[in-house]
């Protein structure tokens, strides 16, 4: 018995082949005739010779690169009909389930405008009273280290001595109260405004930088210069050289001819 | 001399044929083929022209009217024996039938 025939016992073995598999057989059954011009052209360019040396040369071969364009386009022209059921597919799932996700997303939009709206207050409120307590605890610890201070510089007997150590250590407790009030009234915004709510979401604002093109003429293009992408500049580099440039520091304009067959 | 052009443009006039020698299709993607405008004098036509594709005698508005390519009179000659030739003996080239537009996917590859 094969191995095949045995797998077809086993578990699964009754199941038809999948879609991919069954599309896959499909492709390769309709496009036989044109997999076998695809290898023919193939050993056409292989038997070509290697250099041309006269008119009748170059002729066969424009015909020979004519052929092969004829066939990419038989190919091309077979790959978007085999694929325009599934790109038809495609846009049915997502029309169907964007007629889901659109309303919420835009609902989604506006209550996260209300969140957010509300939660620029509370940040804002926080701040101000986080300042307020820092201003307090400063207040407070100078007040300490005053009256420590005082007490240092008045000791006269072992009472005298225990107060001041006493109210050393307030001033100390007074001054580390105060650097946590001034590191609670610099915590980022995301700290002051988070909000929970009962299934476990959590709610903070996300601050971040935005930069926006104001004045195209003016924009420093040389401090930006490590961050323009190569694809970026390339890309300005043909459209400078399409509107007629010839000439531009740090790159290279220059014509190159190629055989383009009809 | 400079050949008349068989191509669209204002040096041609359509109802005066000249002669010469150029490649035309007889169909849309079909093959080149040779055509002539010969002028010739007989006792009876005097000054005359005959047109002629692949070699063959047509009305002189079959070739005139067509767009085409100019070619050398001996291109004309060689490429009207290399058709007969092809007609004869190698039945699958185009050129055997230039009514017939060629099939890019099944024409004979020239390697």
């Amino acid at each position: 018995m094969t191995d095949l025939a045995e797998d077809r016992f086993g578990i699964g073995g009754n199941s038809p082949p999948d879609d991919i598999t069954l599309l896959g057989e499909h492709l390769s059954e309709s496009t036989e005739g044109l997999v076998k011009r695809k290898n023919d052209l193939l050993a056409a360019v292989e038997r070509a010779p290697a250099e041309i040396t006269d008119d009748i040369g170059a002729g066969k071969m424009a015909d020979l690169i004519k052929l092969i364009g004829a066939c990419m386009r038989t190919a091309e022209t077979g790959r978007t009909s085999a694929k325009e059921p599934f790109l038809a597919a495609s846009r049915l799932v997502d029309g169907f389930f964007k007629k889901i996700t659109e309303p919420l997303g835009d609902a989604k939009a506006v209550i996260e405008r209300r969140l957010t709206l509300y939660q620029r207050n509370k940040a804002e409120a926080e701040r101000r009273e986080r300042e307020r307590l820092e201003q307090l605890a400063r207040e407070v610890a100078a007040k300490a280290a005053e009256e420590a201070a005082q007490r240092a510089a008045t000791i006269k007997t072992d009472d005298d001595l225990d107060e001041a150590i006493t109210a050393e250590a307030i001033a100390e407790q007074s001054a580390a109260d105060a650097i946590e009030a001034t590191k609670a009234a610099t915590a980022s915004n995301a700290e002051m405004s988070r909000s929970r709510g009962d299934l476990g979401s959590v709610a903070s604002l996300r601050t971040e930088w935005i930069g926006e093109i104001t004045d195209r003429a003016t924009l420093d293009l040389e401090t930006l210069r490590p961050h323009i992408a190569v694809d970026a500049l390339e890309k300005a580099i043909r459209a400078y050289v399409r509107a007629g440039g010839r000439e531009l520091r740090g790159a290279k304009i220059y014509q190159q001819s190629k055989s383009v067959v009809r | 001399m400079r050949l008349p052009s068989l191509s669209r443009g204002p040096a041609r006039r359509m109802d005066k044929p000249e002669p010469g020698y150029w490649l035309v299709r007889l169909v849309k993607n079909g093959p080149l083929v040779p055509a002539a405008i010969i002028r010739f004098d007989t006792r009876y036509e005097p000054d005359s022209l005959a047109a002629f594709i692949a070699g063959q005698r047509v009305e002189l508005h079959e070739v005139w009217h067509r767009s085409g390519q100019p070619i050398t009179k001996e291109d004309y000659e060689f490429r009207v024996v290399d058709q007969a030739w092809a007609k004869q003996w190698a039945p699958q080239e185009a050129q055997a039938e230039p009514e017939k537009p060629i099939d890019l996917m099944t024409t004979p590859l020239p390697f």
